[in-house]
């Protein structure tokens, strides 16, 4: 059981890392910083930085297509 | 219709200048242009996160940050958000700007758009980061720095989006299973191109 449950924080880990370096929020000296505390953050940490990070990935992507649509409007 | 003045490419009204603290409305709003995408980009999170629920998790989510990487100071939210975390770890400043825990700083109409207008302008200027999101819906309507800001901005936030586009387009896999491990859905936001059906 708790062998899944460390798998599972390796995987969010890992995951936390790819969104940390494909952030467009975060400086590149906000994400040094938060690489290196990485290791000693706690799950609950890591969980809402990860949800925060996708979110605004999530967020920009839905953004662009508005932003988009708004520019096409404006032009005719 | 509040009456509306051009400074630049940024819009105030009168009503929302007098509320402002120590300095005159141009000093506050006259953005320099390198300014304006980190304005500009700040509104547009506030302006596609301003429920309730979106703001209840920012504070979270702000605290939390704040609590954990102390050198890593982004200010999320509006003003209530801003007060909340003033509050809870007793600050009396955030970055370079003072924070007057003032009854009219509670405010989500005008005098609250204008000093959070400061509050961003002051940080940029410093070399500060400010995000922010409104709390109430009501905030939405208020002719607010924001929204002129997005009026006025398009092109520059046409292009930090593309930006971010290509980025994700070139590393999907990653950054879409990076997200799912933390429930959120990437795939589905509409910008997939879907090979049509012949």
């Amino acid at each position: 059981m708790k062998k899944n449950s460390n798998i599972k924080s390796n995987e969010k880990l890992a995951g936390l890392r790819v969104l940390i370096e494909h952030s467009f929020l975060l400086n590149t000296d906000e994400k040094q910083t938060l690489m290196t505390k990485l290791e000693m953050m706690k799950l609950s940490d890591i969980d809402a930085l990860g949800q925060f990070l996708a979110w605004e990935k999530q967020t920009a992507l839905a953004s662009h297509k508005e932003i988009t649509n708004l520019r096409t409007v404006l032009q005719k | 219709m509040h009456d509306i003045e051009k400074k630049g490419k940024i819009y105030y009204t009168p009503s929302m200048a007098e509320t402002l603290p120590q300095s005159s409305p141009e000093e506050t709003l006259n953005l320099p242009p390198e300014d304006l995408n980190l304005a500009a980009r700040a509104a547009i999170l506030w302006r596609t996160a301003r429920t309730k629920d979106g703001a209840r998790r920012y504070q979270r989510i702000a605290t939390t940050l704040y609590l954990g990487a102390m050198d890593f100071l982004p200010v999320i939210g509006w003003v209530p958000p801003l007060l909340l975390i003033a509050n809870h770890f007793g600050l009396k400043r955030i970055g370079n700007v003072d924070i007057n825990l003032t009854p009219d700083l509670a405010s989500t109409r005008g005098g609250g758009a204008a000093r959070a207008a400061r509050i961003v302008y002051d940080l940029v200027r410093t070399g500060g980061e400010i995000f922010t999101q409104g709390t109430f819906p009501s905030v939405a309507v208020d002719p607010g720095v924001w929204t002129q800001l997005l009026d006025h901005d398009i092109p520059a936030l046409e292009k930090i989006f593309e930006k971010e586009k290509l980025d994700y387009f070139a590393n999907k896999p990653e950054l879409d299973r990076a997200a799912s491990l933390f429930g959120v859905p990437l795939g589905d936001t509409g910008l997939l191109v879907k090979k049509p059906i012949v």
